[in-house]
């Protein structure tokens, strides 16, 4: 059977309201097309105006979660500052690991290829043990500490990337080529919407607050469609100017005239449509009225400030300003509240070469406290259990140290074959750590999570097949997952 | 992928493959029509032209392989021809075992009952294979006689188009009607509606062949050219930012003029190809064949601080590939980087041979970050061409008096040299906007310190010491200034100072903190705020300061401050400074401005002098910076003995002696002086632009790469075209132009179709192959694969005229048919794919734009020029970008610049204008050759807020009012200009009741109208009543927002 994509019903049903509304297609002239795909949609969703149940699609298995947010710390956190707790190479500073690292046949980047020693840098942070598993955590990171027991740590993640384009391609779309499609817009597709004023996938840039660190630069591919249709791309909700683009109405428009403007807008289109019947054009009036429905809906959704202060209390003081990580975590919580399937906040800043326990103490700042409080905020309204939460940058960073190591000042370069990631919500084993790296935090030697396997992973809570979620591209069944296999994380799932 | 035929495509592939592909009752079935697609889709991934992957050993794409004994030759073969019931791939079909179940369960895939039947049908009829339909070379084919087509036909194009309605019950659609059928051609082949003169023109034509005339006049125009040029910059990924990591600003945009320009000639497509792929390999390459070779410059690239250079020269290869195939071809051959391809004959091996081609270069495989990373070419605007070359030839005469006199000089030098010599200071010169000498008393207690190299210096500490105007930094000038400065110790304090004191104070500030210097700018907003400390000024001897601030066409950088020629401090601020700084204070040398009533801020802590303190009207580059420390050297051997002094001193001595002292040589310079001014205005507006250049001293090679991995490599291999397709011939060189010639070489059984349905797809919204750039195994099938041929072969045979084949299209009666659709119609083939009606779908990004500032009165019609920057939200740029980026804020232009077609808007691959980016325009970091078409509320925000539609609803409205008097006529204007037609009856009581209610409103409230005129730069005229222009305004808005506006 033609697989069906799985927003065709929304276009049928504008086509379909067009023939009940109209009269201009007599029932008869509708012929055995439209009445297969009548029977096909069920009653429910015939001229129904609610977002009709999605059809049973192959891809489609039992979800653990509804929706999720994943909060992408672009520049690669260093895990030897956060979770890989080695408390071993503290008698080690300053160990040239230049011969140990001829052994590992690794490929360095420009940044230290040239260097002529590689001395070990020990964490110079503190670590204690957390929650009933004892898990360690970093103290620059207290908040995410106190819900150890909500938090499942992996630390054997692994990628293919040694930069952070490709990485962040890799982690973001599955691919380090350019066109493909991100894992929002995967969401989308194979999930569609659960609210039809609002997108699927929002996108929310933080600002971060360190302003010394290499600021890595990302860009629409991460939260682009590529190959899928264009609407299932993330749309950015912005911290400065309308929160969606061009969403405010001109000054001087107000909303009574909009909405006559609009009427007339549809009667005009209306009469276009009897004499030349294409059924784009009513689909057009229907997003023009969607977006008029948005521009109601967003502001108030945007309108952080009737939030009580209890909330403020719990995400902290910042929450209240615009565009910060905490306001931006407080509105993840809101656009998942009204419906929306994926969002996605961008937070910037994690690239530390050098001046490493400055910098990565800022921006441990800006996310610690607020990413605490978006659990427990999900917790406290009974949506954590259908909610996932995925923390984690594109790659890990080195055990030596990129240019010169003193006792307090360090810098580390990228390093692909390990990293810590955290997940907690649907689905989740909170609790619980997953993986192991060795003595140098290096090479993963328990329980490698290779990005494959959290995509695979992620789809599976989301109640996606990841081998069945497939679009037709150049003639290939484009996946989230690639060709090469790609297992779901058994160990991490409650 | 078009969300506009979404629904209609769910009914073709239900009803409309089987009428189309109806399969005979008898007779032979033909294989590329009804077989190889059954097998591509459930078969060829695991048993297809890709070796690696194939599954036991049996290949089902080539009837040699699938017919031939498997095993030692002891198992029958997959297929038996004639004998389904021997042949075990029926048997594999039709189990029920999943152990033995072809395809196997885990592939999700199900062939069914009708398709099984096919296929034994097919074994049974001997199993006959072909080549696929697209590397056959097309075939010449008389056009049809149709019965149906006499009548209606115009050109041979129609009995084509009727041969296929007919068998499906179809009948042609009447004529679109004149108005309708005008604006649709005028915007497919310009991009823009009609005007109303145009319309008039058009309709006053009564003779035959007035609409041929008018689709002439539209494909030899400018604005035709300009559409055309949009379209192929998709596929080309054309864009002004290198696109990975910093994404700085390129300048490459002299190679989108020669596009445009390209269009407007007509040049013919085989041409056009070979300039583009190889104009630098050609003989005795011309200037304009070598900006052509720019083509190969577009890719994304990078210098990302860890990047492997290797594994981008790998990638950067792999993209051209892709691209070239995708544009000229129609293959999918990226497939093929990492594996043979899975479905199309093309093998690894194949792709590197390709690969080969681009990997012979001297492109540097780190861009740099440099909007000008080499290979570079200066090219003088069209209209200087003749200019710059006279100005050359003047500068290089008048240089060769200056080398002549030179030589004649040495007596005259000697005797200077022997006189008891100073140093004197060089003449002021055009670039020179601000001097002071800066001389001190000659008081014969001063220290020897102060003397400095024209003379004694002058104390600049403890002083406050106004040097001149006030120096701005304006976006699109260069600025510098220098002196030569002497600090006995480390000082604290401002240096060059043109800033006003205070937090918010606007300006900038060469400073010394602790010895070192400093970079202080800021542009009163809060926007740009730089204080930035560098190297420390060297203590007790004479250097130079230079701050260069240089943002004109030549370079893009940083504010930066040399001393001694050496780079000390920049202010990290992209060279595209978000706003303009403009003190209102004048220049001070060691002081700054001070607040009204207080005592200003001096250089203190050490004894300072300063000497020749010059604010110059360009930028410096450290090349020419050595001039100043040329004249430090000179000061050094003056002091000397005569006959101690090195040749190099001696050198410098003498290079002084002509600048400064040798009244011939100045006079000279004098008359060159006004030369190099003009090649400096020439120069700013011409551009520098990226080509290609061939590395001369190696043969073009490549290496598979094993699994597309740049550290894997395999086998060396020599730059060939693939074994699948018409050999490269032998007399054609084995580089880009060979692979260029080869493109379009008569054998070529895919350029000729690829590019003519192309064309096809601009006129008709779908190419007669849907996938435009896969006619490939998996990509779609011609939906009239005569009439493909036939115009590929009328193509290629009328010597690849581009406007010709267009002019073909466009007169034909298929597309001058109606576009409205009956319910028989569209349940018979709702995606119009057999063409029973005319096209009909929503215009692009671009053409939205460009249409309403036309409509307008906007739009500032000027071909070519460097890229502008219109209106965008605040932000898109910012919230991205790395903030050394050169592209990191974004600051409107002012003027016309605001108001230019859509495709010289600033292109920046990380954040694409963001308008064009709802509207479905790629980010052009891969190519492009058919556009995603959707339907969403984001789009309906765009052309009801975005300012520039506002703005043009504004305009619209006000001519509008001003031209004339009746709401009908004023409804007629808006209307004509944006519809082509006026309204009926019926609608215009729909628009009066807007007009109303917006009246009404806006009168009520005179300040929400004075609110909707304030938006856009353009000014609002006057004399006009502002509520009735508000309400007209929100009307026009209305007519711009309908669905046929925004739908061809």
């Amino acid at each position: 059977m033609t697989i069906l994509p799985p927003d065709w019903h929304d276009t049928f049903s504008s086509y379909n309201a067009a023939l009940t509304r109209r009269q201009f297609f007599r029932r008869s002239g509708t012929g055995l097309g439209v009445a297969a795909l009548a029977s096909l949609l069920g009653p429910r969703a015939l001229g129904a105006d609610e977002v009709p149940a999605a059809l049973a699609e192959p891809w489609r298995i039992a979800p653990k979660a509804k929706r999720a947010i994943y909060i992408s710390l672009i520049g690669a956190p260093s895990q030897l500052e956060l979770f890989d707790y080695k408390p071993h190479l503290e008698t080690r500073f300053k160990e040239d690991l230049k011969d140990w690292l001829k052994g590992q046949g690794e490929r360095l980047t420009g940044m230290t290829a040239r260097q002529t020693s590689f001395p070990l840098a020990p964490s110079r942070f503190k670590f204690a043990q957390h929650g009933k598993s004892g898990m360690w955590i970093s103290e620059l990171l207290p908040n995410i500490a106190r819900m150890a027991d909500d938090i499942c740590v992996i630390k054997s993640m692994q990628t293919d990337a040694i930069n952070h384009e490709p990485a962040n391609q890799l982690v973001y779309t599955g691919s380090m080529q350019n066109g493909k499609a991100s894992l929002g817009s995967w969401l989308a597709y194979g999930l569609g919407s659960m609210n039809r004023d609002l997108p699927a996938f929002v996108v929310l840039h933080a600002k971060h607050s360190s302003p010394f660190s290499n600021v890595q630069a990302i860009s629409a591919r991460l939260w682009g469609s590529g190959f899928l249709p264009g609407k299932h791309a993330g749309v950015s909700f912005r911290p400065s100017g309308d929160p969606v683009l061009y969403l405010n109405d001109t000054p001087g428009i107000p909303r009574e005239l909009r909405r006559e403007m609009l009427d007339g807008l549809e009667q005009l289109n209306r009469r276009s449509y009897e004499s030349l019947g294409d059924p784009d054009i009513q689909t057009r009036t229907q997003q023009y009225e969607m977006a008029f429905r948005m521009q109601a809906s967003i502001p108030e959704l945007a309108d952080l400030s009737k939030e009580p202060d209890s909330i403020y209390a719990l995400y902290g003081e910042e929450a209240r300003v615009r565009g910060t990580f905490a306001s931006s975590a407080l509105m993840a919580r809101r656009l998942v509240e009204r419906g929306v399937r994926f969002v996605q906040i961008f937070h910037r800043g994690w690239d530390q070469h050098g001046s490493l326990p400055r910098d990565i103490s800022a921006q441990c700042k800006d996310v610690d406290q607020a990413c605490y409080a978006l659990v427990q905020d999900l917790k406290q309204r009974g949506m954590l259990d259908d909610t996932l939460i995925i923390w984690g940058g594109e790659f890990g960073r080195t055990v030596y140290c990129q240019g010169a190591l003193t006792e307090t000042n360090y810098g580390r370069d990228h390093h692909p074959r390990c990293f810590s990631i955290w997940m907690a919500g649907g689905g989740i084993k909170g609790g619980t750590v997953h993986g192991e790296t060795d003595e140098m935090s290096y090479n993963v030697v328990r329980d490698p999570v290779h990005i494959r396997d959290l995509h695979a992973t992620i789809l599976q809570l989301m109640g996606l097949h990841h081998e069945k979620l497939a679009f037709k591209f150049q003639g290939l069944d484009q996946r989230l997952t690639g060709v090469l296999p790609a297992k779901v994380v058994q160990g991490i799932l409650a | 992928m078009t969300d506009l035929l979404r629904p209609s495509v769910v009914v073709a592939i239900l009803f409309f493959t089987a009428a189309a592909r109806a399969v005979p009752a008898s007779g032979k079935l033909g294989y590329n029509e009804l077989i190889q697609p059954i097998l591509a889709e459930n078969c060829f991934n695991c048993h297809g032209p890709d070796s690696a992957s194939r599954k036991a050993k049996l290949r089902l794409d080539r009837f040699e392989f699938a017919t031939k004994a498997r095993g030692d030759g002891d198992l029958p073969p997959a297929i038996v021809p004639g004998d389904p019931g021997r042949s075990p791939l029926m048997e594999r079909l039709r189990t029920t075992d999943p152990e033995e179940v072809m395809p196997p369960p885990e592939t999700h895939k199900r062939l069914r009952p009708d398709e099984i039947a096919l296929l034994e049908r097919w074994i049974k009829e001997g199993a006959g294979y072909e080549e696929h339909w697209s590397l056959i070379a097309p075939r010449a084919v008389s056009v049809p006689d149709v019965p149906l087509a006499r009548g209606w036909s115009r050109n041979p194009i129609d009995a084509f188009v009727v041969q296929r309605l007919a068998p499906a019950g179809l009948a042609p659609a009447r004529e679109e009607m004149p108005a309708r059928l005008f604006r649709r051609a005028a915007l497919d082949i310009t991009g823009l509606a009609p005007t109303p003169a145009d319309i008039a023109a058009f309709e006053a034509d009564r003779a035959p062949g007035a609409y041929e005339r008018a689709v002439d006049r539209m494909l030899s125009s400018d604005t035709a050219a300009e559409h055309s040029a949009r379209l192929w910059l998709d596929a080309v990924r054309y864009a002004d930012t290198h696109g990975i990591h910093i994404d700085n600003y390129r300048s490459i945009w002299p190679y989108r003029d020669w596009v445009i320009d390209a269009f407007r000639r007509n040049l013919p497509f085989d041409q056009f190809t070979v300039e583009q792929m190889a104009g630098d390999l050609l003989p005795r390459a011309s200037l304009d064949q070598r900006v052509a070779s720019g083509y190969n410059r577009c890719l994304s690239t990078t210098s990302e601080g860890g990047a492997i250079a290797e594994e981008y020269e790998a990638i950067y290869a792999k993209d051209r590939v892709e691209t070239m195939s995708t544009v000229w071809l129609g293959l999918t051959t990226g497939c093929a980087a990492c594996h043979d391809h899975k479905f199309d004959p093309v093998s690894q091996k194949d792709f590197y041979a390709l690969a080969a081609f681009f990997r012979n270069n001297t492109m540097p495989a780190m861009d740099g970050n440099r909007h000008d990373t080499p290979p570079t070419l200066f090219v003088p605007a069209p209209a200087d061409r003749e200019a710059w070359q006279e100005v050359q030839s003047h500068i290089a005469e008048w240089r060769g008096r200056i080398e002549g006199r030179a030589k004649e000089a040495e007596t005259d030098f000697e005797a200077w040299l022997s006189s008891g010599p100073r140093l004197m200071s060089p003449p002021i010169n055009r670039t020179v906007v601000g001097y002071e000498a800066l001389l001190g008393q000659e008081a014969p207690d001063a220290p020897s310190a102060s003397e400095g190299p024209y003379g004694p210096a002058e104390r600049i500490d403890g002083r406050d010491r106004v040097a001149g105007a006030a120096v701005p930094w304006l976006r699109g000038m260069s600025s510098s200034a220098g002196l030569f400065v002497h600090a006995e110790g480390k000082a604290n304090g401002p240096l060059i100072s043109c800033r006003e004191e205070g937090d918010n104070g606007v300006g900038w500030e060469v400073f010394l903190e602790d010895g070192k210097i400093g970079i202080y700018i800021a542009d009163g907003t809060g926007r740009v705020k730089v204080r930035n400390v560098g190297l420390p000024l060297p203590t007790g001897q004479w250097s130079h300061v230079l701050v260069a601030f240089d943002t004109a066409s030549v370079r893009s950088r940083t504010v930066e401050v040399f001393v001694g020629g050496k780079m000390a401090v920049n202010s990290t601020v992209s060279a595209f400074l978000p706003t303009d700084i403009r003190p209102s204070v004048p220049v001070r040398i060691g002081a700054r401005a001070p607040a009204p009533g207080a005592q200003p801020a001096m250089l203190a802590g050490a004894t300072v002098w300063g000497q020749d303190f010059r604010v110059y009207s360009r930028g410096f580059q450290a090349d020419d910076l050595k001039v100043f420390g040329g004249e430090l050297e000179a000061m050094a051997a003056l002091k000397t003995a005569s006959d101690k002094r090195t040749a190099a001193q001696k050198r410098q001595l003498r290079a002084h002696f002509l600048q400064s002292i040798d009244l011939p040589t100045q006079a000279l310079s004098r008359e060159l002086d006004p030369f190099l001014a003009r090649e400096d205005t020439l120069r700013f507006r011409g551009g520098l632009t990226l080509v290609m250049e061939e590395k001369k001293d190696s043969e073009p090679f490549a290496h598979i790469l094993n699994r597309g991995e740049y550290n894997q490599l395999g086998e060396k291999v020599a730059a060939n075209t693939p074994t699948v397709l018409p050999p490269l011939a032998a007399d054609l060189p084995r580089n880009r132009l060979g692979l260029a010639k080869w493109l379009v070489a008569p054998e070529n059984p895919l350029t000729a179709r690829v590019t003519a349905n192309r064309i096809w797809q601009q006129f008709f919204g779908a190419g007669l192959v849907e996938s435009a750039g896969d006619f490939g195994v998996t990509g779609s099938r011609p939906s009239h694969p005569e009439l493909l041929d036939w115009l590929a072969l009328r193509f290629r045979e009328s010597g690849w005229d581009q406007r010709a084949l267009a002019r073909l299209i466009v007169t034909s009666a298929t597309y001058r048919q109606s576009a409205a659709a009956t319910p028989a119609l569209l349940e018979k083939d709702p995606a119009n794919r057999l063409l029973a009606r005319g096209p009909r779908h929503r215009l692009d990004a671009e053409q939205l734009r460009d249409q309403a500032l036309a409509a307008s009165g906007l739009l500032v019609s000027r071909l070519g020029g460097k890229p502008v920057r219109p209106y965008q939200p605040e932000g898109i740029w910012e919230d991205v970008a790395m903030k050394e980026s050169t592209t990191r804020f974004y600051q409107p232009d002012a003027g016309e610049s605001l108001y230019r077609r859509s495709l010289y808007t600033l292109w920046k691959r990380t954040a694409p204008p963001p308008a064009m980016d709802i509207l479905n325009a790629p980010s052009r970091e891969v190519s492009c050759v058919r556009r995603d078409r959707t339907n969403t509320p984001l789009q309906a925000l765009v052309t009801l807020n975005d300012p520039v539609f506002v703005e043009s609803s504004r305009q619209l409205a006000a001519r509008a009012l001003a031209e004339a008097r009746s709401i009908d006529a004023r409804l007629d204007h808006v209307t004509l200009r944006l519809l082509g037609r006026k309204l009926g009856a019926a609608e215009r009581p729909v628009v009066r009741r807007t007009l109303e209610r917006a009246l009404g409103t806006y009168r009520d409230d005179p300040a929400a109208a004075a609110r909707l005129l304030t938006v856009g730069e353009s000014p609002v005229p006057a004399g006009l009543a502002q509520p009735e222009l508000a309400a007209w305004t929100l009307v026009a808005s209305q007519i711009l927002n309908l669905d046929e506006s925004l739908t061809k």
